[in-house]
């Protein structure tokens, strides 16, 4: 489990790049995209574990808040 | 025998942690001309700062124009001349870009700069941050 999880609620080229950047390293990262979940995981040498973000259960969403370090809602 | 007597020592601890002060950032990117979030945002700011948090505001985009003289566009202008004060006062650090425009009102502030990379880390380190 990475130590930050960043919740983005809006897509990441619109995002600053002072709050987010897709190459950083040791992160889990989740999609909130209308009531839909979808999560990614990009390990500590900066490079994204699975190829496509999987659609997450509520569950699992709580599971990665509670296990997380720091918790960044963009 | 006091009351206290019967707490259970775990919740006693547990109460001593919610007391602790966390290490806050209090980040702001909306355009304070379009939207009153961003005023609101540092009226949140400067309620944390007058508990023991350690609050620390992060400026983005237009967000800085909060802290010129040039304000009569921002939205809800005369609440942020009322809280901006107390900003001076308290000394609550800001960190904005580099590159920056800030004018000579500015400097009454604590105003840093800080590379893109570093606010990332920064935020990454804090306890909570506030993304408005």
């Amino acid at each position: 489990m990475s130590a930050t999880l960043y919740l983005l609620r809006q897509r990441p080229d619109r995002i600053s790049p002072s709050l987010f950047r897709e190459s950083d390293a040791d992160m889990d990262v989740v999609f909130v995209e209308h009531a839909t979940l979808k999560g990614a995981t990009v390990s500590s040498e900066g490079v994204m574990v699975s190829d496509s973000p999987q659609t997450l259960r509520y569950d699992d969403l709580v599971d990665k808040i509670f296990s997380s370090e720091h918790i960044i809602v963009i | 025998m006091a009351a206290t007597d019967f707490w259970p020592l775990h919740d006693i601890v547990h109460s001593a942690d919610l007391a602790m002060s966390k290490h806050i950032a209090v980040v702001i990117s909306e355009d304070p001309c379009v939207t009153a979030r961003p005023v609101e945002a540092l009226r949140i700011a400067l309620g944390l700062c007058a508990g023991d948090h350690e609050t620390t505001v992060i400026l983005l985009g237009r967000a800085p124009i909060l802290l010129m003289n040039d304000t009569e566009d921002i939205v809800d202008v005369e609440i942020l001349e009322k809280y901006l004060p107390s900003f001076k006062h308290l000394s609550v650090p800001f960190i904005v870009e580099p590159g920056t425009a800030m004018d000579t009102w500015s400097d009454d502030f604590s105003v840093a700069s800080m590379p893109a990379d570093g606010i990332r880390q920064f935020l990454r380190s804090v306890d909570r941050s506030l993304v408005f």
